[in-house]
């Protein structure tokens, strides 16, 4: 059944690929833009697939386009803002809401027909149409050194135990984002343990941020910080790379982190179990390819999606990406499974993953994030309690409708 | 003999009343075009509640952005980040320069090596110098931290620019290490045309150090330091890259100026209309403080002709 | 030793001190950028730069990006620098000799342009750009540059014209040397240390721009090298050494340009802006 659904995309594809050179005899010129393109790693191998899709037809000409991931967003629709941009960008999920309630992206519902989607894809339709698709799907789960951690933590207090006792010698038990200006990876990490602790941001559109369970998932994360186990003001690029070199034994990070750092070290001990949080629910982040409505070719963009999504494709897209999915179900093989075991762990946990977003309130997410992140903050710097902090923030979200 | 006379006997010398409108023309229209539009754009939108995403989308909401910010503590924090900001800039930018520039104000051997050695930071761009910044104060293998805490001088766990009571003395510094070459050699320069027989004057008459400064040195450099304060004041209430990069007007909004909260609203929340009103608040002030500086430079110029 | 003695042996400390500081993170830098990835996370730093890894800096020329943002970079900084002269030098001399209809709205106009801050006008200068393909070109990225250069390169240079005695041009016209010509032959000559230093200012402000190139260039080969290298924040995979001998091929030219043209700034400075 799939893969005739499959063979369908692919004749679909062809299909349009031929309607667009009918329509011009030059190839249509589109542009790409991907955070993942500028990456040492991965950029390489996404920019070859690029490369393989213009060698493969004439009718679409796909140039790929970098912008630093730290300012990829603000970068994009600064420019669809002034009517321009790249016609196919591969977005966070909370500026695919935005873009989408602003009418600037086109519908994929076209594109999407026939394909088997996993599920984190639905995070992407709003109000009834697909206005993405993901490039890589990562879920969360803890990473940890082997040769460091022998003891594996089930519990959140045995992951505090452990971490301690890791902390000596220039070995730091644990690591993630804390400082204000890596704002979206604090609201990352932090939404991991407010998930895995059963709380939300928000529920149909109604904040939960006082809420016990999320509560109680802010102050998990503040345990840690206050446990001394952590690389105070390391960012995430320094404490991976610390990772990588054997000074850090554990953190919670998402399934493409493995791969960077085996870039990083070749020989990085690396393995994967799920969070030892008390529920399984954990966090999942997403890069997701829309097209631009600004784009002078549409129907070009349509074409090199779709060539996108065929099988063949995606399973390119999977083999360089790790322990992240592509947006398709595509099979492990064996030899990857043997080579990286901790893939299967990121993999379990596809249908417990949540995207990074209060539900129903998505394109509000940089506002809810910033309010949040601002009062954990505070909370961190000892200037206020968790609860009176997530009641101030609970309070300042509810004044944004 | 006043510029007018000579302007008119120039501009008849030279053969044409239209030269000096020839000469204005295109620098004017040029400002017109890249920086009066784009302005008067600016002030469209702080009416109005446009989106990063729809800036050609105009629905005017009249003052609502501004009384917005009047109720939002955030704007009134920013206020005082920029006023703390900008007063530590100008403080610690010419206090600096000037002492620099009365050290090298003497003859010693190397002194034109040292004075191109001291220049180099205000060479710098702000890009580079935020991220060897940010590298070297950063909490485990920053060279900083390394050096203090032997000496038992570092802060509470090892924290400057994530150190929400920190942040901002900490980038105050580091503004104040980049621009105060540029006082020193300014006011340098201006120490040269303080007469030398007056000093050696005062120096017989046994003068001290403080005495002589106050005396010969201080009324010849004043405009220059005048002049200096209210460049250091415009320039830091425009600063963007280099506070953008180290802190981000983190944490906990320490470091959040008036340009890095504009910034924010526009391009992080994409609310453009709050942006261009928090811009209009901006200009605004530095409007007020060239206006204060003038008056007060007017008076001084008269007073002194008075006596 | 007497009093004044050990005044000037304080002094000569103090002044070297502040030398030190002055140079300490570009000194930091490049041994950051030479240190071994053992050294790099190691109990006590690298205290001097290892010669045996200056291959870093080959290493980042290879790679081709640099190269291309340098060269970015300098095209954008001089294409500011002559666009910036050329509006500069007439309206600043017509500023410092002529009476003309408006001048003092254009004076103010000058004066409030100052106070901008580039953040408030990338989105209108987007927009105005956009329909004119100027978006992912070096053209606007001098337009816009300049648009910011010009009334403090203006106000510079009209001083510098000021201190020029009137009697100089008269005795050139009546040589027979008229309009533009007296102020290209004559006037400009004796300010050359001001144009200098406006040259410099407007080139430092090319090359160091960061705001506008970040939004108005999403081309890569159009990208210089401030947009780069802020790319690096908060990049998992570059080794901090390449990130620091990127910094270093990036500031030594503005600090070279700097150094070379010291005599010419300092006196400009002195002669222009400071004068008021």
């Amino acid at each position: 059944m799939i893969d005739r659904r499959n063979l369908m995309a692919g004749v679909a594809a062809l299909a349009l690929l031929g309607s667009v050179a009918a329509a011009a005899a030059e190839p249509a010129e589109i542009s790409f833009a991907a955070s993942m393109l500028g990456e040492p790693l991965r950029g390489p191998l996404l920019t070859a697939l690029v490369e393989e899709f213009n060698q493969s037809q004439d009718a679409v000409h796909v140039t790929p386009v970098t912008t630093p991931f730290s300012s990829f967003g603000t970068t994009m629709f600064t420019q669809m803002g002034g009517g321009g941009g790249p016609d196919v960008i591969a977005f966070d999920q909370p500026n695919i809401y935005a873009a989408a309630e602003a009418g600037l992206l086109v519908s994929l519902d076209e594109v999407v027909d026939g394909v088997t989607l996993l599920p984190g894809n639905n995070s992407l339709i709003v109000d009834g149409v697909q206005y993405g698709v993901a490039l890589d799907i990562s879920n969360y789960a803890l990473i940890y050194n082997p040769t460091l951690v022998t003891k594996v933590p089930t519990t959140f207090d045995e992951l505090v135990a452990e971490a301690k006792a890791q902390t000596k010698d220039g070995v730091y038990g644990f690591a993630f984002r804390h400082t204000q200006a890596e704002e979206a990876g604090v609201w990352y990490d932090l939404s991991n343990y407010v998930y895995g602790n059963g709380g939300h941001w928000a529920v149909d559109g109604n904040p939960t941020i006082n809420s016990a369970e999320t509560i109680a998932g802010v102050t998990a994360y503040k345990t840690l910080y206050d446990a001394n186990v952590i690389p105070k003001g390391a960012d995430a690029a320094t404490y991976r790379r610390m990772f990588a070199e054997g000074k850090i034994a554990m953190m919670i990070d998402n399934g493409g982190i493995p791969t960077v750092l085996k870039g990083t070290n070749p020989d990085a001990a690396i393995a994967a179990a799920p969070a030892p949080l008390p529920t399984k629910a954990i966090g999942q982040v997403m890069a997701a390819l829309a097209i631009n409505g600004n784009s002078k070719s549409p129907d070009a963009a349509k074409a090199f999606m779709k060539w996108f999504l065929t099988p063949e494709t995606q399973a390119k897209v999977q083999g360089f990406l790790g322990g992240s999915t592509a947006a398709t179900p595509i099979a492990r093989t064996k030899e990857e499974l043997e080579k990286a075991p901790y893939i299967e762990v990121f993999d379990s946990l596809g249908d417990v993953a949540l995207p990074f977003m209060p539900q129903g309130l998505e394109a509000e997410t940089p506002q809810v994030r910033n309010i949040v992140v601002e009062a954990v903050m505070r909370v961190l710097a000892g200037q206020t309690d968790v609860a009176a902090a997530m009641n101030e923030a609970q309070s300042q979200v509810e004044a944004l409708r | 003999m006043s510029s007018h006379s000579h302007g008119t006997q120039l501009a008849r010398i030279h053969g044409s009343r239209w030269l000096p409108y020839m000469l204005v023309l295109p620098g004017v229209v040029y400002l017109l075009v890249f920086q009066g539009i784009p302005l008067l754009q600016e002030m469209r939108l702080s009416v109005s509640n446009t989106s990063l995403l729809n800036p050609s989308r105009f629905n005017f909401i009249g003052v609502a952005n501004f009384s917005r910010l009047l109720r939002d503590p955030n704007f009134f924090n920013s206020i005082q980040v920029t006023a703390i900001y900008v007063a530590g800039c100008v403080i610690g930018t010419i206090g600096l320069g000037l002492f620099a520039a009365l050290l090298m104000d003497r003859e010693f051997t190397g002194r034109s090596f040292v004075r191109s050695l001291i220049i180099i930071p205000w060479a710098a761009p702000p890009v580079a110098i935020a991220l060897v910044f940010r590298w070297m104060l950063n909490g485990q293998y920053g060279i900083v931290n390394r050096g203090l805490e032997p000496l038992g001088l570092m802060p509470a766990e090892g924290l400057w620019l994530d150190n929400p009571s920190l942040a901002l003395i900490t980038v105050l510094a580091i503004t104040i290490w980049q621009l105060f070459p540029f006082t020193a050699v300014v006011i340098l320069a201006s120490l040269q045309s303080v007469p030398k027989e007056l000093k050696e004057a005062a120096q017989i008459d046994g003068a001290g150090l403080w005495a002589q400064f106050h005396a010969v040195t201080w009324p010849v450099i004043r405009p220059t330091v005048a002049l200096l304060a209210l460049l250091m004041t415009i320039w830091s209430i425009r600063r963007f890259e280099l506070i953008w990069l180290l802190t981000q007007g983190g944490p906990v909004g320490s470091t959040n100026t008036l340009v890095i909260d504009l910034y924010r609203r526009g391009f992080i929340i994409n609310k453009l209309g709050e942006a261009a009103a928090v811009g209009m608040v901006g200009m605004a002030v530095s409007v007020l403080v060239t206006i204060a500086y003038f008056a007060v430079a007017n008076r001084a110029t008269r007073a002194e002709k008075m006596r | 030793m007497t009093r004044s003695e050990f005044i000037s042996h304080a002094a000569l400390v103090i002044i070297f001190v502040l030398a030190g500081l002055a140079i300490f993170p570009f000194y930091w830098m490049f041994v950051t950028a030479t240190t071994s990835d053992a050294n790099m996370f190691a109990a006590s730093p690298q205290l001097v730069p290892s010669l045996s890894q200056l291959g870093i800096f080959a290493q980042i020329f290879e790679e081709g990006a640099v190269k291309t943002w340098l060269a970015n970079s300098f095209i954008i900084a001089a294409g500011t620098t002559v666009l910036t002269l050329a509006l500069a030098i007439p309206l600043g001399y017509a500023f410092a000799r002529f009476p003309f209809w408006g001048k003092a709205g254009v004076g103010i106009g000058l004066l409030v342009t100052q106070m901008l801050p580039e953040a408030v006008l990338v989105v209108p200068l987007f927009s105005i750009f956009s329909p004119l393909g100027l978006l992912n070109s070096y053209a606007g990225l001098i337009l816009a540059n300049t648009a910011f250069t010009l009334p403090v390169i203006t106000w510079i240079l009209k001083n510098a014209f000021d201190t020029v005695p009137v009697e100089i041009e008269e005795a050139a016209v009546l040589d027979g040397c008229t309009g533009i010509n007296a102020l290209v032959r004559v006037v400009l000559p004796v300010i050359m240390p001001s144009v200098a230093a406006s040259a410099v200012i407007a080139f430092f402000h090319g090359w160091n721009e960061y705001v506008f190139a970040l939004t108005f260039i999403t081309n890569d080969t159009l990208k210089p090298a401030s947009v780069g290298l802020a790319g690096f924040i908060g990049e998992i995979s570059t080794p901090i050494q390449s990130v620091m001998a990127v910094g270093v091929v990036y500031t030594l030219p503005a600090v070279a340009l700097y150094l070379l043209m010291q005599r010419f700034i300092v006196s400009g400075m002195a002669a222009g802006s400071v004068k008021g």
